[in-house]
């Protein structure tokens, strides 16, 4: 390891460990470098120890971090950006932690516009760039909660450089008129720093793949801190508005110059469940193909028992997130429908995209076309979706888990998804190795993710479609009804413990079953068949399990609306004891007239003799009884 | 939560629907619509207490509610439509003549109209055995079923439909259906839940004839020429049976209807409460 103060240099300074650019998706979408790599900023473990290249510079302006860095055989240049050697010597300019860090306080503020430039003069030509840029109007920042600036932020922010680019449209056009090709621009999810999803903009706008976009944002946009408001619906709406990329939290782009030689094409989006990562290619004749990206062994030069990674506590064990790598070698890549076959720089042979004939399931998400039907009231609409993933395999999988096709048939989003008997066949697909019959009993405790579709009506304030809700595990039990399910004896407990079997999917004993339609079909039909794997036990899927989720962070528009809620309820719990006080007093006035009246015949000549009468027949039950008990033999 | 969720037995004919004991009275937590109407499908004089959810018949019924503030509401069909399907048709029932339920007031409402010259367009309209059913208030009328009968007319009433939670009839459902299902065709001088509860049940339906009015009649909700504009396909003596079988569907929620553990679960109906019911 060599070390380098190239001026600027902050020695008091250490960047903070939780805001590094970190993560499996960067990890795995920096194995597009080569050659040597110049890395600009501070970026977590798992992604510079893994970096398929030997010859790395860090560019760091702590000098602590330079400290902390006991990585042999690499540069360690320490200082500002704005001293950088404007020496033309690197293959691969790495900067997924953006510009806005590369600035020291012992050196003048460089514009936006500047430092790329500086960067650039160091790219050799036919080099690559990988830039991360934030988006000032992001969604993370328009649902931020108010904050102190951080330490780090010891001049105006970045939003308010005017050169810094405001939008995708603004960088692509600043990268071309620095001459640079832009290869592929990801909008990343759910925050600059640590994005779980990189998609670029034609996943995002390609209309079969909308229930893959919905699920992968639904899991992103899961809120971990405080907002205000869930991001999660606000993001499905503009996505649906086509304005995902335009308010992305960031954007990265991958340039080079246009006469660069070909590189292993890029993926078009990476996904990240974990320290899983999928990559989505897409082929023009069979869609958009996922396949895995494969665990990779650190680096050559890097050492990771030692902390290879020049800033503290970024380790992958700290991190949590193993490093995922560069595609294995294999078949040919096809990517933005023009295949492409070049060698992987680590590997020195082809990436393999997708298992052959693998495609991803076309259609919505089932999760918000449950909430879509809860939102247009429409009840049977729901009672059909809500029974055909109860009453099937995929129950135990949250809604937000699934893609429910035009055909109404339901496809699990897991990992691996399985291969399919026929390359490009676009319709439902064949289950394969499903360990869970199908009309099977659901395990005890499935009734997890309606809970959590539960907890989603609250959240988007639908409550007041459903008859006088008092909480989740209410509406669970409604949900659970609706499709088709048993509940406890007493259905007004939270359900905890049930089970489903196909003999409880239908009415009771003696009731004909209802006339209605379950998406298209009779109830008494049975369900669409489940397709694709469906074995949910064994592959990983695309996002956590249900045990691994992480627990969400109060937003302040839920909240309000939660404490709207229940004043409301409040205030309906009030008039309802008023009223049954009102009708109690009017009950117990007839009660009581009742008895006057009663009083009052008793009281005649007719009355006096029946109630003779009754007195009458009662002493003669007694005596007939008594007479009984001495006649019945001693036992 | 309101005595007329117990009329004309329709909280029985949903408690037996829902496994639960048909002899009982099953307070429903929730106000449950009791006839056709084009308003949000409670009465007029409904009191409403906040927070109680509305179960209205049709989600026609429930736009209409819910654009006048009503919440929550929910579609559950009519209970005419359960009895429908608990109780299907014989195959090959015998039907025979008209049934005809001229338009009749509510308790304490007085009908002003003619009905001799509405025995005249009955006559003149059909061609066979022709059953007139009174509501419980005109059949006390001697002297209207004697000008019923005396026009060659059966005369029936199909009971009185209970109030304040006495005289509950739980069968009286059962014996309109039995009725219709043993005509051809159903007919009154206005669209009504007797005509749609026809139509479901097999009949050819005709609405004509006078109209007749109620004394002080106010038209809430457009009032009967709304009814005679928005619904013209099922007035005349002859009405197009698969159109009106489509529309009676949508107005009585037949094709909306819950299984039984949905509707016991919104009704706050459980096993355990079913012991709870009252005697009638």
């Amino acid at each position: 390891m060599s070390v380098r103060s190239i001026g600027g240099e902050m020695p008091h300074w250490s960047e903070p460990v939780d805001s590094v650019a970190r993560g499996a998706v960067l990890g795995a979408l920096a194995a597009a470098a080569h050659g040597r790599t110049l890395v600009v900023g501070p970026l977590g473990a798992e992604i510079v120890d893994h970096l398929p290249v030997a010859d790395l510079t860090f560019l760091v302006r702590g000098t602590p971090d330079v400290l902390a860095a006991r990585h042999p055989g690499v540069r360690i240049w320490c200082g500002s950006l704005a001293k950088l050697p404007a020496e033309p010597e690197f293959d691969t300019v790495l900067a997924l932690d953006g510009l806005d860090r590369t600035g020291t306080t012992e050196s003048p503020d460089l514009p936006w516009s500047e430092s790329l430039s500086r960067l650039l003069a160091v790219l050799r030509p036919g080099g690559r760039l990988l830039l991360s840029v934030t988006n000032p109007a992001g969604l993370h920042r328009l649902l931020a909660l108010p904050a102190e600036p951080p330490s780090a932020q010891w001049s105006a922010p970045a939003g308010d450089d005017p050169t810094h680019p405001a939008g995708p449209d603004h960088l692509r056009d600043t990268l071309r008129s620095a001459g640079l090709a832009v290869l592929h621009e990801y909008a990343a999810f759910p925050t600059p720093e640590a994005p779980t999803v990189l998609a670029g903009a034609p996943l995002l706008a390609d209309p079969a793949m909308r229930g893959v976009v919905q699920s992968a944002l639904r899991r992103a946009f899961t809120p971990t801190v405080p907002m205000l408001a869930d991001p999660r619906p606000i993001a499905l709406r503009l996505l649906h508005a086509d304005l995902a990329l335009a308010t992305a939290p960031a954007w990265i782009v991958v340039a080079t110059h246009p006469a660069a030689p070909a590189r292993p094409a890029l993926p078009g989006a990476l996904l990240a469940s974990g320290s899983t990562v999928t990559r989505l290619d897409h082929d023009r004749s069979r869609g958009w193909l996922p396949s895995p990206v494969p665990p990779r062994s650190p680096s050559p030069g890097s050492s990771p028992a030692a902390g290879g990674s020049p800033f503290p506590g970024s380790s992958p064990a700290a991190s949590g997130s193993p490093v995922t790598g560069s595609p294995a070698a294999g078949s040919s890549l096809v990517t933005g429908g023009s295949p492409v076959t070049g060698g992987s720089p680590a590997a020195g042979s082809s990436p393999v995209v997708g298992l052959a004939g693998v495609v991803l399931p076309v259609g919505r998400c089932l999760h918000d076309a449950l909430l879509g039907a809860c939102r247009g009231h429409d009840q049977p609409a729901m009672r059909g979706l809500l029974t055909t993933w109860q009453g099937g395999e995929l129950a135990t999988l949250d809604a937000d888990q699934i893609i429910v096709d035009m055909d109404g048939i339901l496809h699990p989003l897991t990992w691996p998804i399985g291969p399919i008997s026929t390359a490009g066949q676009t319709g439902p697909l064949e289950p394969t190795g499903s360990t869970v019959p199908i009309g099977s009993t659901v395990p005890i405790g499935s009734t997890g993710p309606l809970h959590r579709l539960a907890q989603s009506i609250f959240g988007e304030g639908l409550t007041r479609l459903w008859p006088t809700p008092a909480d989740v595990s209410e509406v669970t039990t409604l949900l659970t009804v609706m499709a088709g399910r048993d509940v406890p004896s007493d259905s007004r407990q939270p359900l905890g413990d049930q089970k489903t079997a196909a003999s409880t999917r239908q009415p009771s004993p003696g009731a004909p079953p209802p006339r209605e339609t379950v998406a298209g079909r009779p109830t008494g039909a049975p369900p669409p068949r489940e397709t694709v794997s469906d074995c949910a036990t064994e592959a990983p899927t695309l996002r956590e399990t249900v045990a691994g989720r992480a627990t969400e962070a109060p937003t302040l528009r839920e909240t309000v609306a939660e404490r709207d809620r229940l004043r409301r309820e409040l205030a309906e719990a009030r008039a309802q004891t008023d009223w049954y006080q009102k009708r109690a007093a009017q009950r117990d006035a007839e009660l009581i007239r009742a008895n006057r009246i009663i009083s009052a015949l008793k009281a005649t000549a007719p009355g006096r003799a029946a109630t003779a009468m009754a007195g009458g027949l009662r002493t003669g039950k007694r005596v007939a009884r008594a007479a009984l008990r001495r006649l019945r033999p001693e036992d | 939560m309101h005595h007329a969720n117990h009329y004309y037995g329709h909280s029985h004919v949903l408690a037996r629907y829902c496994g639960l004991d048909p002899a009982e009275v099953h307070e429903i937590r929730g106000y449950l619509q009791h006839g056709w109407n084009i308003g949000d499908g409670m009465a007029p004089d409904h009191e409403f207490v906040p927070g109680i959810p509305l179960f209205v018949w049709s989600e026609t019924t429930r736009r209409r509610a819910w654009s006048l503030g009503r919440r929550p509401v929910h579609v559950i069909g009519a209970p005419w439509a359960y009895l429908l399907a608990m109780e299907p048709a014989a195959p090959a029932e015998p039907r025979e003549g008209t049934i005809y339920y001229p338009f009749h007031g509510w308790e304490g409402q007085r009908i002003v109209g003619d009905h001799g010259r509405l025995i005249d367009e009955i006559r003149a309209t059909e061609t066979g055995p022709v059953t007139v059913c009174l509501y419980w208030q005109e059949y006390r009328s001697p002297r209207l079923r004697r000008q019923y009968e005396r026009a060659g007319f059966r005369v029936v009433c199909h009971g009185y439909r209970g109030g304040w939670y006495k005289d509950l009839d739980p069968g009286f459902l059962d014996r309109q259906l039995a009725e219709q299902r043993r005509h051809a065709r159903v007919a009154s001088n206005r669209l009504c839940s007797a005509v749609f509860y026809g139509i479901l049940a097999g009949c050819e339906p005709a609405v004509y004839g006078d109209p007749m009015r109620l004394d002080g009649e106010r038209s809430a909700f457009g009032g009967q020429s709304r009814i005679e504009r928005q619904w013209a396909e099922l007035h005349g003596p002859r009405v197009d049976p698969v159109l009106a079988g489509t529309v009676a569907t949508a107005e009585l929620g037949a094709d909306r209807l819950l299984s039984p553990a949905e509707l016991r679960h919104l009704f706050h109906w459980s096993p355990a409460r079913a012991s709870e019911g009252m005697n009638r």
